[in-house]
């Protein structure tokens, strides 16, 4: 059957006809965490929580005779998102060659090769003051806007081991508000895998630089910057070290931030347990005058462990630990350790 | 200054383009299956979120199902054309007439003592057993292995690996006590391959 769906109105029109045709391929997933947090402040009252973080998407993919597949999701309910729902979606195109194009919310180039550093895998998490902006990850500078593009080759490019993305966007419409808004980036980020005798090693890096506006006058500080991380795998040992460097707009684009990030982390798996343990350092100076860059400094040190155990296929039990040391503007600000002991599920 | 910075780019090509220079297929293969950026991590988990709406969830949903071998129904979810249909023949979980034991539980073990002769196979009642297998680096000292393969669901308690070694000494081998840490890292290693097939065939 000759199959040339490249619509979006025709993938959905022929996902309500899936009896007749069945051209489109449509599954539904989602990921279900709950548990309790137990917070308890350097400053303050101990206080516990119910974790609940539930989603369920829904994704659509049909494959043409030429190879290609299109595909798309979106989330029917994010309840972290306060039980609504998130209508945010874009396409996929998968190539035969192995290369993809993302259309519209595609994200950062940049973003996509981060090292993932090795942390806690619970829920918990330590109060902080608003206006402290200190990084908290590799990828604090990789802003874009929904009308964009990210292109991702094929792995082995150019040269084995190495994989590359390419992304842009725009969005005049956002910069022309009251608030800063982004309206446009361009971004390139780099994959490459080798090995060390048995050490599987993994190099991500990413370059970003994004341009933003305020009643559609361009700001003299906007979001951009680098990281680089590497991951080594050795058996069931995997260790991993990132920096990043750049600067951000927080604070729902009300505060500029030059900030910094060291994270470094290691994980081990021995048959249905999985040990982590990081290690995490965040450093910023911030300014609530965009344009204007902060003197004193934001700081945010954590490290936390977890131990999670693979209760069935798709099923995790996880108890989790994480100790934060924060200052704002250069004073001592809200800290502390926090426990956390639930589940995850993914279906 | 400049040429300083120079060096250090034609080092990092050179560097980049002869380290996997002569690795085949599969080898570049399986160095992509553990590559640890973000987004590699998420592709190969299977998880439908979407990383630029929340790449916190995403990651999340992708560690799950890569420490598990998958979600509760499978790599990609329901499908909903499975649910219309009732059409069973594309949601059946892979399995194999006659086997009363995990099929990728067996499949990753075989895969992972490939490198072994093999003295017998049993898929029925779930058992391996090699012969005794000397590496070129060390002749002087060779291993056997047995195998337990036993229930149907995908779980440590499902394997055990009883290893036999023995060194040569005198002109006859002589058995080595017998060593627990390797045992249990074999079943590590047959376990992950076992979560690696689920994942690739679901």
């Amino acid at each position: 059957m000759k199959k040339e769906l490249l619509m979006g109105t025709a993938l959905v029109s022929t996902l309500g006809a899936a009896s007749v045709a069945e051209a489109v391929t449509a599954t539904m997933s989602g990921n279900h965490q709950t548990g309790l947090e137990f917070e308890s402040p350097n400053s303050g009252t101990d206080s516990r929580a119910q974790i609940n973080d539930n989603n369920f998407t829904v994704s659509l993919s049909e494959t043409t005779d030429g190879g290609m597949t299109i595909s798309s999701s979106f989330m029917l309910m994010n309840e972290a998102g306060g039980g609504s729902s998130d209508e945010d979606a874009g396409f996929t195109l998968a190539f035969s060659d192995g290369s993809k194009l993302d259309l519209l919310n595609a994200g950062n180039a940049s973003g996509s090769h981060d090292i993932s550093i090795p942390g806690s895998a619970g829920a918990e998490g330590i109060t902080t003051a608003t206006t402290n902006n200190a990084p908290t990850g590799l990828d604090f500078m990789t802003a874009s806007t929904v009308y964009g593009v990210e292109y991702h080759t094929a792995a082995d490019f150019m040269v084995d081991g190495l994989k590359m993305s390419f992304s842009v966007s725009t969005d005049d419409d956002s910069a022309s508000g009251a608030t800063y808004g982004i309206d446009s980036h361009v971004a390139v980020g780099a994959t490459y895998v080798t090995d060390l005798g048995d050490t599987a090693v993994t190099i991500g890096a990413g370059y970003s630089a994004s341009e933003g506006a305020k009643t559609g006058t361009q700001m003299t500080s906007d979001e951009g910057g680098i990281h680089f991380g590497i991951s080594a795998v050795t058996g069931d040992l995997t260790v991993a070290v990132g920096f990043a460097d750049g600067d951000s707009i927080e604070n729902t684009n009300t505060a500029q931030s030059d900030g910094e990030f060291v994270g470094v982390g290691v994980k081990y798996v021995s048959g249905d347990l999985t040990f982590n343990v990081g290690a995490k350092s965040g450093t910023s100076k911030d300014s609530t005058t965009i344009g204007t860059a902060g003197t004193t400094e934001d700081a945010e040190d954590s490290t936390s462990a977890s131990i999670s155990y693979a209760v069935a296929s798709g099923v995790t039990a996880i108890l989790g630990y994480t100790n934060k040391d924060a200052e704002d503007e250069g004073a001592a600000s809200t800290d502390g350790s926090a426990w956390y002991i639930g589940a995850n599920m993914s279906f | 200054m400049f040429l300083i910075k120079l060096l250090i780019v034609i080092g990092s090509l050179i560097f980049i383009t002869s380290c996997n220079s002569g690795k085949s297929e599969e080898e570049m293969e399986e160095l992509w299956s553990k590559a640890q950026t973000t987004g590699q991590i998420i592709e190969r988990s299977g998880t439908a979120v979407n990383p630029t709406l929340n790449k916190d969830l995403a990651m999340r949903d992708a560690e799950t199902r890569l420490q598990t071998g998958g979600g509760l129904f499978g790599k990609k979810g329901i499908s909903m054309s499975g649910l219309i249909n009732q059409d069973t023949e594309t949601n059946t979980v892979v399995g194999s007439i006659g086997m009363s034991i995990n099929v990728y539980l067996w499949q990753g073990a075989l895969d992972t003592l490939s490198f072994m002769p093999l003295s017998s196979a049993d898929p029925i009642g779930g058992t391996i057993i090699t012969d005794w297998y000397s590496s070129t680096n060390n002749p002087d000292e060779r291993c056997k292995l047995n195998i337990f393969i036993s229930g149907k669901e995908l779980k440590t308690q499902n394997l055990r690996v009883a290893s036999f070694c023995q060194n040569y000494q005198n002109n006859r081998w002589v058995n080595k006590d017998i060593n627990d840490d390797n045992n249990i890292k074999l079943e590590n290693a047959i376990l992950n391959k076992a979560k690696k097939l689920k994942l690739e065939s679901s």
